[in-house]
């Protein structure tokens, strides 16, 4: 008997399953990018002062005091003060100037980042910048929100969509068993998620560019090393993968429902959990189940989480409900 | 030599109603079976407890495995097509190859790519932008590249025309025969393979009604154009089916040796087709035919 065979290796054959995956749910992988592409083309665009963006939570005062001889400015958060005789005082959140009515004297401009001041002026006091890890926390935590709708979508439609096209047969006719084809879905979505973290490592360096070169109001701390840039992108990551350990019920739960139900998947995974808090509301007066539920969404820092007990309930939970799906697909087509 | 499959009081319940029951039968290497029978009579889902896809009752052997409990082990040892018109839609020629080249330790994909090449299937296009007959094609480019001991086939031309059917079963004898490999094939479609089976099990109500070799068919089994005169004498012979065809009567005969019945009339060796209708319904049809 030729019993030729390839040898095939475990990672080849877990890339080749998430390949998969990538190429039936493109979203997964083109809504973070677009999401990219439109947040830097709509920074750019206001660099080139194409169109006027304010980036309102951006825009932290801080103190900052300016005397010039015709007036007095005195910013403290968003509290302008201006006590001036003759003087045209316009604050922005970015800059001062005091418009002179003497023609004579020299506009003054304070330029608030590094407090660069043009003109005859006392500055004092600090101004409030932004620190530039907040605006990578912005960026990725804004990438992954958009990732979670197709992640979501994924997650209810991977056990379910090849049953409903019936092409389930020709995915288990080939050498993939039930658990790996399940386990290779379900951890699909940490790689996804980790590679919009990374994503967001090089989009919030171009985002923090564009604001310096825009000046489009908001104030950006100057002085961040190597070292502090990071510690903040490490702190994310690990807030990333707290967050998936902290969310893997929820995605078990619909990979379960995914391979479970005969149609409607999404009604299948909201209809449970809506009529238990309902029945507990009426018949108890209770919130238990809401605040569990609740609690679920909001996850923990992660210095702390893997202390707490209801993460590692949750894995337990969560291994449980991927038992079930594989339990499920075994016997997909059994009808 | 040990049996490639081996059943034996197979069984298998849908509710109430009986799918398979008490089927026994053994297929050897090398040979090639067609299962047959009608719609509903239980082809596919004997296939499926081959497979490991469903469970069943009874006990069966695959190259030495259990379906039930070692299905994993089994899948990379036989190619399945279970019905070819359900490929997903957003699967591309290209990256159907590159996932059984990665996820298969068999598939040869200079094998796939051969026998695309000699079809209209771009290997760009998605399952979705190709013909019913293109589709069956591209399903049966990866599993004729996979060389698995066993292949098993569930109605692998449907919906393609003729000459692709004829290519098809070429491509199955000339490059995926080799005298070790086994195939399992269903289809409606008997007169047209025919002369490549070796074996034949016919099913009906999920039960194994004939389990023989093709070349023992013109040895058991006997045509009869009967001349008029001797209807007494051949009924009396005990004919397994009888029918009329162009006012003379013909009937079918099992294990009478030749030497009587050519007396009685023209013999020759019944078609599989003709078999088939015979043994699946030879009440019915001996009543009709006496009425």
């Amino acid at each position: 008997m030729n019993t030729a065979t390839t040898t095939v290796s475990v990672w080849g054959r877990l890339s080749m399953l998430w390949q998969r995956e990538l190429w039936e749910h493109r979203s997964l992988w083109i809504a973070p990018l677009v999401a990219s592409g439109l947040l830097l083309v709509i920074l750019a665009a206001g660099a080139l002062r194409l169109v006027n963006v304010q980036l309102g939570p951006l825009q932290l005062g801080g103190s900052v005091q300016v005397t010039t001889p015709d007036a007095q400015v005195r910013v403290d958060g968003a509290h302008v003060q201006v006590t001036t005789p003759e003087a045209n005082v316009s604050v922005d959140p970015g800059r001062i100037v005091v418009d002179s009515q003497d023609d004579d004297a020299a506009d003054v401009v304070v330029n608030m980042p590094g407090l660069l001041v043009s003109g005859d002026a006392q500055v004092s006091g600090v101004p409030h910048a932004v620190p530039q890890n907040l605006v990578l926390m912005v960026v990725t935590g804004l990438l992954l929100s958009v990732a979670l709708f197709p992640v979501t979508g994924f997650l209810l439609e991977s056990l379910y969509a090849d049953r409903r096209d019936r092409s389930a047969l020709f995915w288990r006719s080939l050498p993939v068993s039930d658990t790996a084809t399940v386990m290779a879905k379900f951890s699909l979505v940490a790689v996804v998620l980790l590679a919009t973290w990374l994503l967001a490592v090089p989009v919030s360096i171009l985002v923090i560019g564009l604001i310096k070169v825009s000046g489009v109001g908001a104030v950006i701390q100057l002085n961040w090393t190597v070292g502090q840039w990071l510690a903040g992108q490490l702190a994310l990551l690990g807030f990333v993968c707290v967050g998936l350990l902290w969310y893997a019920p929820l995605a078990a739960w619909l990979m379960l429902v995914s391979a479970w139900a005969k149609r409607a998947p999404f009604a299948w995974a909201v209809t449970p959990p809506v009529v238990l808090m309902s029945l507990e509301s009426i018949l108890l007066g209770s919130k238990h189940v809401a605040g569990l539920l609740g609690s679920r969404f909001v996850p923990p820092q992660p210095l702390q989480a893997l202390q707490l007990p209801q993460l590692w309930l949750g894995l337990l939970l969560t291994a449980a409900m991927l038992w079930g799906a594989i339990a499920l697909r075994r016997t997909a087509d059994a009808d | 030599m040990t049996a490639l499959i081996q059943a034996r009081g197979l069984s298998k319940l849908y509710g109430s109603k009986p799918a398979l029951q008490d089927c026994s039968f053994a297929v050897q290497p090398g040979r090639i079976v067609g299962l047959i029978g009608r719609n509903g009579a239980g082809k596919t889902t004997l296939l499926k407890a081959l497979l490991g896809l469903t469970p069943f009752a009874g006990e069966l052997s695959v190259l030495g495995m259990n379906p039930a409990t070692q299905r994993d082990a089994l899948m990379r040892d036989v190619a399945f097509i279970a019905d070819t018109a359900v490929l997903p839609r957003w699967l591309r020629a290209r990256q159907a190859l590159d996932y059984c080249a990665a996820i298969h330790p068999r598939f040869e994909r200079a094998v796939a790519e051969r026998f695309l090449a000699g079809t209209q299937v771009p290997l760009n296009a998605k399952v979705a932008a190709l013909s019913k007959g293109m589709v069956t094609q591209l399903h049966l480019a990866l599993v004729l590249a996979i060389r698995a001991p066993l292949l098993v086939l569930d109605e692998p031309t449907l919906g393609l025309d003729l000459l692709s059917r004829r290519a098809f079963y070429d491509t199955l004898l000339n490059d995926y025969m080799d005298g070790e490999r086994t195939i399992l094939v269903t289809t409606h479609q008997v007169e047209e393979i025919e002369h490549v089976l070796t074996d034949l099990l016919f099913i009906e109500q999920g039960r194994i009604v004939l389990d023989a070799p093709v070349d023992v068919l013109g040895e058991r089994f006997v045509q009869l154009q009967v001349a008029a005169q001797h209807l007494q004498a051949a009924r009396a012979l005990q004919p397994f089916h009888e029918r009329v065809v162009f006012g003379r009567t013909v009937m079918l005969f099992d294990g009478v040796p030749q030497a009587l019945l050519a007396p009685l009339g023209d013999i020759g060796r019944p078609s599989v087709a003709d078999l088939f209708v015979a043994q699946i319904q030879p009440q019915a049809a001996a009543t009709a035919s006496a009425a």
